[in-house]
């Protein structure tokens, strides 16, 4: 009888210390959002690379891109618990800051950019991209649960 | 009760077993990811005002790429901070496993 009561008792601690634990603090990976940052990369440096021409025969192109990645954060900001990866698509879209949605902004001011300029500002947004990737990347995928 | 005393045992010992080894794979990590993006920083600055001095860069354009270092800097914060919610998230899920297999243990 004892013995019963004391299984009993571990099967009762172990189940409220399974729900407790169980709560995740971070959403799992996403394909769709790795993809959605892996694709933008390119398409974002391939038109940052056209800068040194003036920006009015490239504005329909700006447009169509910035209509994708509002896409991207706008999926990002529909996740549950994933507000770091919105916050990192904020701060490189933002047109008043120095990322990719500054470049855009200074690219249509300006008409035109330095060559020297482009490449190194392609090479801050690369590396916001993989930061943004690389986090989605490092999240645990359903399968590795069990 | 004897068996629950076992059980206690064995989480303890499988649980701090799992601690050290989460702190110290997470610390490594986060160690080096800060001297990388520190080396980054010092190497771009580097080569940012010696190609303003070349006038290959206006101040505007240094201007524009040191802040966007900084947005970076911000970018890497998050994504550390990210990774610290992963790192949370695999190690309660070791803890589960730990605890369910002690109480496996116990009651067998």
């Amino acid at each position: 009888m004892r013995r019963l009561r004391a299984s009993r008792f571990h099967l009762v601690f172990t189940a409220a210390l399974v729900c407790l634990l169980s709560c995740a603090v971070a959403p799992p990976f996403n394909a769709t959002a790795y993809q959605y940052a892996i694709s933008l990369k390119v398409e974002s440096l391939a038109l940052m690379e056209k800068a040194a021409d003036p920006y009015s025969g490239h504005e329909a192109e700006v447009k169509a891109l910035n209509l994708e990645l509002q896409k991207a954060y706008e999926f990002s900001k529909g996740r549950r618990k994933n507000e770091i990866t919105t916050r990192q698509w904020e701060i490189l879209l933002d047109p008043g800051r120095n990322l990719l949605g500054g470049f855009f902004s200074r690219w249509e001011r300006e008409s035109t950019l330095n060559p020297v300029f482009i490449a190194e500002a392609k090479e801050l947004v690369s590396d916001a991209f993989d930061k943004i990737s690389g986090l989605e990347s490092e999240r645990i995928k359903p399968g590795d649960v069990q | 009760m004897p068996g629950f005393g076992d059980f206690l045992s064995t989480v303890k010992t499988d649980v701090a077993k799992l601690i050290e080894k989460n702190l110290s794979d997470y610390a490594d990590a986060a160690t080096s990811d800060c001297d990388d993006f520190l080396d980054s920083i010092k190497a771009d600055l580097l080569r940012w005002t010696e190609l303003l001095a070349q006038n290959q860069l206006t101040l505007q354009d240094f201007e524009f790429l040191v802040k966007g270092k900084k947005d970076l800097a911000e970018l890497e914060a998050l994504r550390q901070q990210g990774l610290a919610q992963i790192r949370m998230n695999k190690f309660k899920n070791g803890l589960i496993s730990t605890v369910i297999g002690a109480a496996r243990k116990a009651i067998m």
